[in-house]
């Protein structure tokens, strides 16, 4: 190849030379110099053109001077300018045939994948998660939807702990194991005021693959539970860590999207106050067994501590620089999504996480609940909706300026009968500070640093639903300018959006430092 | 020259055969990438431009025939664009000015860029095989995952994919990439045999990348 290079630069040089050589035998000449100074200008073409002639008896016989002269002066500048539009033509018809081949590849499922320069897989065959062995039910529970098992248990602690609070532990005995709820009962109550789930982990599974006829689920909550007392000077923020054991009978089948989130008999769906003492009153079932449903049966507070909201604390971003916890098979999940719905489209899918983070950040620093609710699921709406009540309450706003994401990034992808699940990893970056209402004054952050963060975003829609995803202010049903309300339904055409039956919505926003795959 | 035959519908049929017949006898997960050029090479283009622009200029100073002087800068620069042009769109041109080294550094880096990009290192078991082909360069780079060790493959992969490598090198033949490709089966199904409960993880149908 080096021969051949050089054999190419000597052709090049060559034909320099050949140029220099060709000039310098035109200047020995007498007339070639004379005949140049002489020409004077191009105005004067036909007296260029004698004195040419006058040197024709030495440079006329040369064909290749008479070729340049013909390319260069003699041809009129239509015919030049018609060899160039030949020239240029031959290269449009060269591009527009080659623009035919186009690069292909036999894996790229998704064309327009998002970039993975930052992704991190992890080192040798990673086991699957007990998150996805759980999904795994679905091979004997077709129903079973990960997102709303999510929901579910979202609904159910928050239900136990105010129930608790209230000392009406009882009405929650279609739910919690005999012995769990009355050990629960013994714990003294305290009224509970607001709960936030910060983040759950599944801890492990069993009995998911193999003959054992139950399943067993371990998981393990983050929560910020606002308990109140008789003297409001004394209300306090509790931060709890709390790991709950759920069994259920494998033969056992979910139930229908509508009731998954509801709390109620399992057997017959009366109220949850029909069930007492684990049987219920209306179908006679006993329905504490895990016969029919999840049923917790053990629930153990790791840690407890109490600790004021940290509102005016400036804590430092621990896991911005973790690498990216990437399931195996979510390139390959993502594009099933895309095999059943060729509608679905990468780049609208960033175009709508986009959509989301600003009108997110806009709302957030404004307090403004309605602004965000068309992109929020109910459990995530709920959590926006105590922490911003904890600011107003302090007296606080925290604002993100210039918010900004840097990359997005494809964690995982989760399907079942009824949800389509993406995770991303959301790197960005923008001011993030804490101003008191009054004057203004920052009390935390900085207005002039910027404030680099990763969150894992967890977006949801409908597995029935198809065609492209809104990246606009529109209301995803009925496509009416975006107005919604708290309940999540559009004031246009009253379909609740927020479920994500519509289009994708944020159903789970997890720390990098806590999301566990 | 059959560079087009790379780029058409039954080229990637056939790959997605080759690929299913292989899978059917290795764990393995193999991935085509057919891309046109893996570096752009434009410095070449002005190479060729600025020796050209030479050779009209020195023709117009030196000919004896009476050159207008103020259409002169109008015909070097045309000299330069007619240059850069040509070897822009004559790829045998732009190659044998760019060196072997260059071409294969380009390849390397996009290969193992979309070993990443492509998801072939995300299989389950690292067993992903990207086969990369740069036409431009007529070189083909094999990018193996941890799980497909050379050691383990012993002389036969090497050999194997020293051919594949080097399939191109002289003429684009496309029938001799599929032979050298299904080569690949042999030295695979030895070392990583294909297993009862074997999950096909990368879709092996060509879409546009």
């Amino acid at each position: 190849m080096r021969s051949r290079r050089a054999f190419a630069v000597a052709v090049l040089v060559a034909l320099v030379m050949a140029a220099v050589l060709v000039a310098s035998l035109a200047l020995a000449r007498p007339g070639g110099g004379g005949s140049y100074s002489g020409g004077g200008s191009r105005g004067g073409g036909g007296g260029g053109g004698g004195s040419y002639g006058g040197g024709g008896g030495s440079s006329g016989g040369g064909g290749g001077g008479f070729l340049l002269a013909l390319i260069f002066e003699i041809l009129p500048w239509p015919v030049k300018l018609l060899l160039f539009a030949l020239i240029i033509g031959a290269v449009i018809w060269r591009a527009m045939h080659s623009s035919k081949q186009s690069d292909w590849s036999s894996a790229a499922a998704v064309p327009d994948i998002a970039p993975y320069t930052r992704t991190y897989v992890p080192q040798g065959a990673r086991p699957v998660s007990a998150r996805a062995r759980l999904a795994m039910l679905r091979r004997f529970d077709p129903d079973f939807s990960i997102v709303l098992f999510e929901d579910f248990l979202y609904a159910l602690y928050a239900e136990v702990r105010y129930a608790r609070g209230r000392g009406q532990l009882a009405r929650m005995s279609a739910y919690l194991a005999p012995d769990l709820l009355a050990r629960m009962s013994a714990v003294e109550p305290r009224e509970v005021r607001a709960i936030v789930i910060g983040a759950m982990r599944y801890v492990g599974v069993w009995g998911e693959a193999d003959a054992s006829p139950e399943v067993t689920v371990e998981i393990e909550l983050e929560a910020n539970v606002g308990e109140a007392s008789a003297d409001p000077r004394s209300d306090r923020n509790v931060y709890v860590v709390e790991r709950w054991l759920l069994a259920r009978r494998r033969s056992a089948r979910s139930r229908p999207p509508a009731r998954a989130r509801v709390l109620d008999c399992p057997g017959c769906g009366a109220p949850l106050e029909a069930v007492i003492a684990g049987t219920c009153t209306h179908c006679k079932r006993v329905v504490s067994t895990g016969e029919l449903d999840w049923v917790v049966r053990r629930a153990t507070v790791e840690r407890e501590e109490s600790r004021p909201p940290l509102l005016t604390g400036d804590v430092e971003e621990e896991g911005t620089d973790l690498p990216t916890i990437v399931d195996p098979g979510a390139r390959a999940s993502l594009g099933a999504i895309s095999a059943r719905d060729p509608s679905f489209v990468w780049t609208a899918f960033e175009q709508r996480i986009a959509l989301v983070f600003a009108e997110f950040q806009v709302a957030w620093s404004a307090r403004d609940l309605a602004k965000m609710r068309p992109y929020l699921s109910d459990n995530l709406f709920h959590a926006q909706m105590y922490w911003i009540a904890a600011y107003q309450q302090q007296g606080l706003r925290n604002m993100n300026e210039n918010a900004r994401i840097e990359s997005i990034e494809l964690a995982r992808v989760e399907s079942d009968a009824v949800y389509d699940a993406i995770t991303v990893r959301v790197r960005a970056a923008g001011l993030d500070y804490t101003i008191a209402d009054q004057g203004g004054r920052v009390v935390a952050g900085s207005r002039s640093r910027d404030r680099r963060y990763t969150e894992y975003w967890t977006l949801i829609r409908g597995a029935a639903k198809k065609g492209p995803t809104r990246t606009d202010r529109a209301c995803p049903n009925c496509g009416a300018p975006l107005e919604i309300e708290m309940a999540g339904t559009c004031k246009y055409c009253r379909a609740k959006v927020t479920t994500g039956d519509f289009d994708w919505v944020l159903s789970r926003i997890e720390q990098d430092e806590s999301y566990g795959g | 020259m059959a560079t087009r035959d790379f780029f058409l519908p039954d080229a990637k049929a056939r790959v997605t055969r080759a690929i299913e017949a292989i899978e059917k006898q290795t764990a393995a997960e193999i991935v085509v990438t057919v891309r046109r050029r893996s570096g752009r090479y434009r410095d070449t283009n002005y190479m060729v431009g600025l020796a050209l622009a030479m050779v009209v200029l020195l023709v117009l100073l030196f000919h004896p025939y009476p050159f207008a002087t103020e259409t002169m800068p109008i015909d070097v620069l045309l000299g330069f664009a007619v240059g850069t042009l040509v070897s822009a769109n004559a790829a045998p041109l732009r190659r044998l000015l760019t060196s072997r080294a260059r071409m294969r550094e380009n390849v390397r880096s996009a290969a193992r860029a979309a070993f990443f990009e492509q998801g072939v290192s995300a299989t389950t078991g690292r067993t992903g095989v990207l086969v990369f082909v740069s036409m431009f360069e007529r070189h083909v780079e094999v990018v193996s995952d941890r799980g497909v060790a050379s050691a383990d493959l012993g002389a036969t992969w090497s050999a194997a994919v020293t051919t594949l490598e080097r399939v191109l090198s002289t003429r684009a033949d496309f029938d001799a990439f599929v032979a050298a490709l299904e080569a690949l089966a042999p030295p695979l199904a030895r070392a990583l045999p294909v297993r009862a409960d074997d999950v096909d993880e990368l879709p092996n149908e060509p879409v546009m990348a």
